[in-house]
């Protein structure tokens, strides 16, 4: 078993609210082995974004990370000193924004937010900063990167500001990246792009990966594992081709019939009723039971724990397909 | 046969670009470029495409939200650019319109009774009893209950907001419905709900829809047929059965590889077409698509390609000249 990288513990993250806390994030635990993609899959509200802002501590009053462990290479990060954490953030662990264009600063050059990171954490000199930020402009397919070094984001299209994100987050070699619906702004063949870079990149520099999207084929692709979340919590963990192919919790298999897929036709689509319920007022049992054909008593009550039901499967349900 | 709603010749949409301080036009982006096509009654036809094609400024200057640059529109066998005043309010009953954002088309001030009642007070067909009934059942169509009647849109989830966006758009009982990415805005599981009341209500009310997306697995769901647009123009047009399975443009080709498909494991990525959609300001030579195409050739940069074909059309140069051999472009590399 290859070693762990990432390990999250029962994480738990709350926003204050006047009507009392709200859980975004309820006791959400997973690991990810090195040089592997964990997708995390899930629609908005789920708690996915949520959850790798905790990792990365960005999260900002009035939410707060109220429990849990984050050991980032048996680290415990949500332990550090904030000057510890601005070490870790952008050298080991980086991230990319779904949006590139509100992530990059619009009135400084591509060039100097990267030379910026770059000097941070690898402590290098100005000229040899530019070197290497050239190096990943180029690593990234940006042609002609000594000129988009000095190129403001304005002046790059959609696709290009995605690659000057990820060349950004590379910068610094992070043992963990943390991908944040990183296509979602993009069109399919621009899509299509970016995924064949990321993957062909994480192969070159052995990463680790935590993928987020609502896409179900995106994630499908790219993740070696995927993370179901539904109201704050995983409902399902397996590897990617046992979840698609025997998905065990009711939500994650309606989520599977409900999209309209390439080349299977029907008339009507699988729909899962109602919407998913507001954060402040998730019920108290599981948070998928009133939408759930499958609900039972204990449902109500109770919230099912993780448990294990096959190698690299598990389940949060008291009454699994 | 079915009879044909709408019929579009050589329609064109050019937006001038104005500079300097007399704001003198300066260029034109020419966001639609002489498109044809036509909408058969009972219908649905989709229009895809990536963003910047030109998909949804077509559907607003079909239905005269933009005034066209040049072409005809025939609606109901009458030219509808001629109409004007009454007579064109009048027409504008049978077309209504669907928004992608649910939260920007309702005015957050006006409870869900005045936003569905609006076609009717502007269109003075109801008074204020019936319009009352008519709006309460209306909400029951769509999926809602009657007793929403008085509640503000904040109250409501996207999904069902854009329950009431298409309560308000079937009010007058319209023939033609321009659904502009109506289900881009929102999660999956409410995507399907949406879906399947738009199929039920085309059943129900015997609409036709101009279904505008750039989800091309939306599309082959609820379109019985596809045009594919490409800067401004229309690359390929046929039957949802035809283009699925066989796609003839290369850009269809390469749109539908690269989807990403659900359920079959981590598997290396092809890229199916490398560099950006250029600038509609200043759109490429000959065939608008040739500097991203794999089978270029050199009639392709030099003369613009033609819809051919009977039914399934495309404009391609491999389609006219099949005795050419294809010349594959050097794939940018990584």
């Amino acid at each position: 078993m290859s070693d762990v990288v990432l390990s999250v513990r029962n994480l738990e993250t709350t926003f204050k609210s006047k009507l009392g806390p709200i859980r975004a994030v309820n006791k959400v635990s997973y690991d990810i082995h090195k040089g592997q993609t964990l997708g995390i899959v899930g629609e908005s509200g789920c708690g996915k974004s949520v959850t790798s802002f905790s990792i990365m501590r960005l999260i900002e009053p009035p939410g707060k990370v109220a429990g849990g462990e984050v050991l980032l290479k048996g680290r415990d990060l949500l332990k550090l000193s904030d000057r510890d954490m601005e070490d870790v953030r952008g050298g080991e662990m980086a991230i990319i924004f779904q949006e590139p264009m509100t992530a990059l600063n619009p009135v400084l050059t591509i060039g100097f937010q990267m030379d910026e990171q770059i000097k941070r954490h690898m402590k290098l000199p100005a000229k040899e900063a530019k070197d290497r930020a050239i190096e990943m402009l180029s690593l990234v397919g940006i042609p002609s990167p000594a000129e988009r070094y000095s190129a403001y984001p304005h002046q790059l299209s959609g696709g290009m500001r995605q690659r000057a994100m990820i060349a950004m987050a590379l910068s610094c070699n992070p043992s963990f990246l943390i991908a944040d619906e990183p296509t979602t702004a993009l069109d399919v063949t621009i899509q299509a792009q970016i995924l064949e870079l990321f993957q062909n990149i994480q192969e070159k520099l052995h990463m680790t990966v935590q993928f987020i999207t609502h896409d179900l084929g995106v994630i499908s692709e790219i993740s070696d594992n995927v993370l179901v979340m539904y109201g704050g919590q995983a409902c399902e963990k397996a590897s990617t081709i046992e979840l698609f192919r025997n998905p065990r919790h009711p939500y994650t298999a309606a989520l599977i019939e409900s999209r309209p897929r390439l080349g299977h036709r029907s008339n009507r689509l699988k729909t899962i009723e109602g919407s998913v319920p507001a954060p402040m007022d998730l019920p108290a049992g599981c948070p998928f039971q009133n939408r759930c054909p499958r609900a039972k008593s204990e449902c109500l009550n109770l919230k099912p724990p993780m448990t294990k039901i096959g190698p690299d499967h598990e389940v949060a349900c008291f009454n699994p397909l | 046969m079915q009879d044909i709603l709408l019929e579009a010749k050589n329609i064109k949409k050019y937006f001038p670009i104005k500079k300097g301080l007399l704001l003198r036009e300066v260029g034109q982006v020419k966001a639609v470029d002489d498109v044809t096509l036509t909408v058969r009654r009972g219908e649905t036809l989709g229009l895809v495409g990536e963003s910047g094609c030109g998909k949804s400024t077509l559907g607003r200057t079909l239905i005269r939200l933009y005034e066209p640059t040049g072409g005809e529109i025939t609606l109901d066998g009458k030219d509808f650019l001629k109409l004007s005043g009454t007579e064109l309010r009048n027409r504008r009953k049978n077309i209504q319109m669907i928004f992608q954002d649910p939260y920007a088309a309702l005015d957050p001030r006006m409870t869900v009774g005045q936003i569905i009642s609006q076609p009717f007070a502007i269109h003075k067909t109801l008074g204020p009893k019936e319009t009352e009934v008519r709006v309460k059942q209306l909400l029951e169509l769509v999926g809602l209950k009657a007793s929403h009647i008085n509640r503000y849109p904040h109250e409501f989830s996207g999904g069902q907001r854009q329950r009431i966006c298409i309560a308000r758009a079937i009010a007058l009982d319209p023939e033609l419905i321009i659904c502009d990415e109506p289900v881009s805005a929102l999660d999956v599981s409410i995507q399907a709900q949406i879906l399947n009341l738009l199929k039920d209500l085309q059943e129900r009310l015997n609409l036709t829809y101009i279904f505008i997306s750039h989800d091309l697995s939306v599309i082959e769901h609820i379109c019985d047929r596809v045009a594919v647009m490409y800067l401004g123009k229309i690359v390929e047009i046929g039957t949802r059965d035809e283009l699925f399975s066989n796609p003839k443009h290369p850009y269809t080709q390469a749109l539908l590889g690269a989807i990403p498909h659900v359920g079959e494991g981590k598997k290396q990525m092809k890229r199916s077409l490398s560099g950006d959609v250029p600038s509609p300001i200043n759109p490429p030579s000959g065939c608008h698509f040739h500097p991203r195409c794999p089978h270029k050739m050199d009639v392709c940069s030099k003369e613009r390609p033609v819809l051919t074909g009977t039914g399934h059309q495309a404009s391609c140069w491999l389609l006219n000249q099949n005795q050419n051999t294809p010349e594959t472009s050097k794939k940018e590399s990584l």
